[in-house]
């Protein structure tokens, strides 16, 4: 590396309490995903015909792949050795490298499913750091923040696009404090933000264009995780429904149902809803677990646990699904149709069209 | 239409009102005109036309003259290909927050003239402003574009950059919080253990300050306000009001009476309510009643209105501000915040290039006007009016030209 864009780097990125400049390519390495450390890759000596071809760099392509396997297990980016220079330098080439495999595998399930364990990781990592730390990721994660006097407040429309995703009562706008268009957070919470602007900022970025040399490179990785992904899918693919007719389903289990088979998450809200629906439409928890089994933050034993307590397995209450106006005020309602007027619960809907069907 | 088809001589003649205020009207057009789709209805025809787009003011202007559209209106949404046939091949780009309030959202409007239920909405359209938009979400007042829409209501366009890509769900919570909806109550009131005794935790119940920001605020606001009126009305009405609260019988509305105005040493629970200090109940039973009932109360006064599919819809097409709406021939008139306070509808709305010549009408029904400070009844018969007020009457369809 050129020593004067080093030291640019040095004054860019971290001071030490000293007030003296101090490279912290540690840090770097533990977010890779910071303009600082893409900016320091760009500008060392590294290329990357030399990332995919020089022996020099086998072990930084092995951490790279073991990093997109450690996602799809696992949802999780593991703490890894640094205790030298070599091992920072390996950790930070790690994540350019896995996402050179995870875009050559293309899939939209694994993007999904690695953005998130990227982002998962990161704020377990950043709640060790300062605030400044905390403002410099917020900037370039385009989240504006102001702090004052102790409190952090994002604007209103910057936590509604990264809490889309969480729609908890506790997430609601209407239960947070908004202060002349301001919403006031504390530490856990804003960070908490941050990890939905982060993860959606490396699915946007995601796939990046590869070219024959990186597709060459990552072929037997490509296969081993495509089979991988395949083997998952096909361990839990939705077989038959059984007695059950996606046909009288009512539009918004239709949807959620949907929804979860292309691989995408739902809302919690929507998993209790569909889950209670199925399970009391006689749907076996072990049924209801493939259907779940392509999300991408699906995780099993999670999944089956929630199942379970929602089938009165482990909780010992029945739970039923909720009835329309829950569903509506979830926002899960979708394109409600006439019959839905009609009604006043999903089962209903159900119901009667099976009636109609027979009759 | 009411009473059937609006002959062809009556619709010509509205058509060639409508031509001659486009003719002369400065016409409004919203920022970036040029991404956005335009759509009309017509008199005499049964579609609307969607997926038109315009470069220049003039075209528009032009379309206007030439076609005399009944209804105009552009989309809330940026699109690069405004003019493309499908939502895909449009690319969404982006959308101004609308909100739309009509009659709809005011209890008992049906019992309401055309001119009350106006005012009603004007008050909710006023509050949804100050409380909400300018107020909670802290918008610029120069970033509101409010309107009075012809018909029913009023509409606000928001046009600051930060809610253009805010999607239909995100949309709907910006609603949620303005109607109050999904609202944790748990929060709002909070138990908290303050002592230990040897029978156990002793609790303190606090409800939020008078001055906080938020619906906290609004809420103890509320609260404070709606004790303070109970205690200004005299025992035997407050008595009455207690009993409408769920759950509150005569013997326990009594019990609330006295815990709230008769308290011992000179303090009252009225006295420890304005500061925020809820712990003068006797039991969770009383606690619970006043909660339910007051917040309901406060939730329903000054909780904002506005139309929930309006606002979440990113695709949304709303009237042209400055265009006239075909089923009243008002103009929708462009107003700031502050021309919102005296703003009277049923004069300013009325578009100047109405004449006051008498034109001869035929009546379909029973029916009264108040326009411009006067009052026009309608007869099912003959009748003669100025043309402001057979224009408002044929384009409702409850006249025609004699």
């Amino acid at each position: 590396m050129a020593s004067g864009s080093l030291l640019r780097h040095l004054r860019r990125f971290l001071f030490g309490e000293s007030g003296y400049p101090i490279v912290d390519t540690r840090k770097l390495a533990r977010y890779p995903y910071l303009e600082e450390a893409s900016d320091y890759i760009k500008d060392s000596d590294v290329s990357i015909p030399d990332l995919l071809e020089d022996p020099a760099y086998e072990e930084a392509r092995i951490a790279g792949r073991n990093r997109v396997f450690e996602a799809l297990d696992n949802t999780k980016i593991e703490d890894h050795s640094m205790v030298s220079e070599a091992e920072i330098q390996i950790e930070l080439l790690s994540y350019p490298i896995a996402r050179m495999i995870v875009s050559s595998v293309g899939d939209p399930f694994l993007i999904k499913r690695y953005t998130l364990s990227e982002a998962k990781t990161g704020t377990l990592r950043w709640m060790e750091e300062d605030a400044d730390f905390v403002k410099r990721l917020a900037e370039q994660l385009e989240v504006e923040l102001v702090v004052e006097n102790g409190t952090m407040k994002t604007h209103f429309t910057d936590f509604l696009r990264n809490t889309a995703q969480l729609r908890s009562k506790g997430w609601k706008l209407i239960n947070q404090r908004v202060e002349d268009g301001y919403v006031v957070l504390n530490r856990r919470k804003f960070l908490r933000v941050l990890q939905d602007a982060l993860r959606r900022k490396l699915e946007d970025e995601l796939p990046l264009e590869v070219n024959e040399k990186i597709l060459e490179t990552f072929q037997e990785t490509t296969l081993e995780l495509i089979e991988k992904i395949q083997e998952r899918k096909s361990k839990y693919k939705a077989e038959d429904m059984g007695k059950i007719r996606t046909t009288r389903l009512p539009p918004c289990m239709h949807r959620l149902l949907a929804t979860v088979q292309t691989g995408e998450g739902i809302p919690h809200t929507g998993r209790f809803a569909l889950v209670a629906f199925l399970r009391h439409l006689g749907l076996r928890p072990d049924d209801i677990m493939r259907m779940f089994s392509t999300i991408s933050d699906f995780d099993e034993s999670k999944t089956r646990y929630q199942i379970e307590h929602i089938s009165g397995i482990t909780s010992g209450t029945k739970y039923t699904p909720p009835e329309c106006s829950t569903m509506k005020s979830y926002g899960i309602c979708y394109e409600p149709d006439d019959l839905c007027n009609r009604i006043k619960h999903p089962l209903s809907y159900y119901r009667i069209k099976g009636k109609r069907k027979t009759g | 239409m009411k009473g059937g088809e609006t002959p062809r001589k009556t619709i010509d003649f509205i058509k060639g009102r409508f031509k001659d205020y486009y003719d002369e009207v400065e016409l409004y057009l919203p920022e970036r005109f040029g991404r956005r789709e335009f759509g009309f209805m017509f008199f005499d025809a049964d579609y609307v036309q969607r997926h038109m787009n315009f470069a220049t003011k003039n075209e528009i202007k032009q379309y206007l003259v030439n076609r005399m559209p009944a209804h105009v209106y552009h989309s809330a949404a940026y699109y690069s290909k405004p003019g493309a046939p499908t939502m895909v091949r449009k690319d969404w780009l982006g959308a101004d927050l609308i909100f739309d309030l009509d009659a709809d959202h005011v209890i008992g409007a049906r019992k309401m003239t055309y001119e009350q239920m106006l005012g009603v909405v004007k008050t909710e359209t006023m509050k949804l402003i100050d409380d909400f938009l300018v107020g909670d979400f802290g918008f610029e007042e120069r970033d509101l574009v409010v309107t009075f829409s012809g018909g029913r209501g009023y509409h606000i366009h928001i046009r600051d950059p930060r809610v253009w890509t805010l999607s239909s769900h995100e949309r709907r919570e910006i609603v949620d919080y303005i109607l109050g909806t999904d609202m944790d109550e748990e929060a709002i009131f909070v138990k908290s253990p303050f002592d230990r005794t040897p029978y156990g935790l002793k609790y303190k119940f606090e409800m939020p300050a008078v001055d906080e920001v938020g619906w906290r605020g609004r809420i103890a606001r509320g609260i404070v306000e709606e004790v303070e009126l109970l205690k200004e009305m005299g025992k035997g009405e407050a008595l009455a009001r207690l009993k409408g609260f769920e759950g509150v019988g005569h013997s326990t509305a009594k019990e609330l009476y006295d815990i709230l105005f008769e308290g011992e040493n000179g303090k009252t629970g009225y006295d420890y309510i304005k500061q925020g200090n809820l712990d003068i109940f006797p039991g969770d039973r009383y606690l619970n009643r006043f909660k339910k009932g007051f917040l309901s109360i406060v939730m329903d006064t000054r909780s904002g209105k506005t139309d929930e599919p309006v606002t979440s819809d990113v695709k949304r097409l709303i009237r042209l501000p400055t265009s006239l709406h075909g089923k009243t021939g008002f103009r929708v008139v462009l107003l700031s915040r502050s021309e919102l306070d005296d703003f009277d509808p049923l004069v300013e709305a009325v578009p100047a290039t109405w004449s006051d010549d008498e034109v001869v009408l035929k009546g379909r029904s029973k029916a009264s006007v108040n326009l411009k400070g006067e009052t026009f009844n309608l007869e099912d018969d003959i009748i003669r009016l100025p043309e402001y007020a057979a224009m408002f009457f044929m384009c409702r369809g409850m006249a025609t030209l004699a």
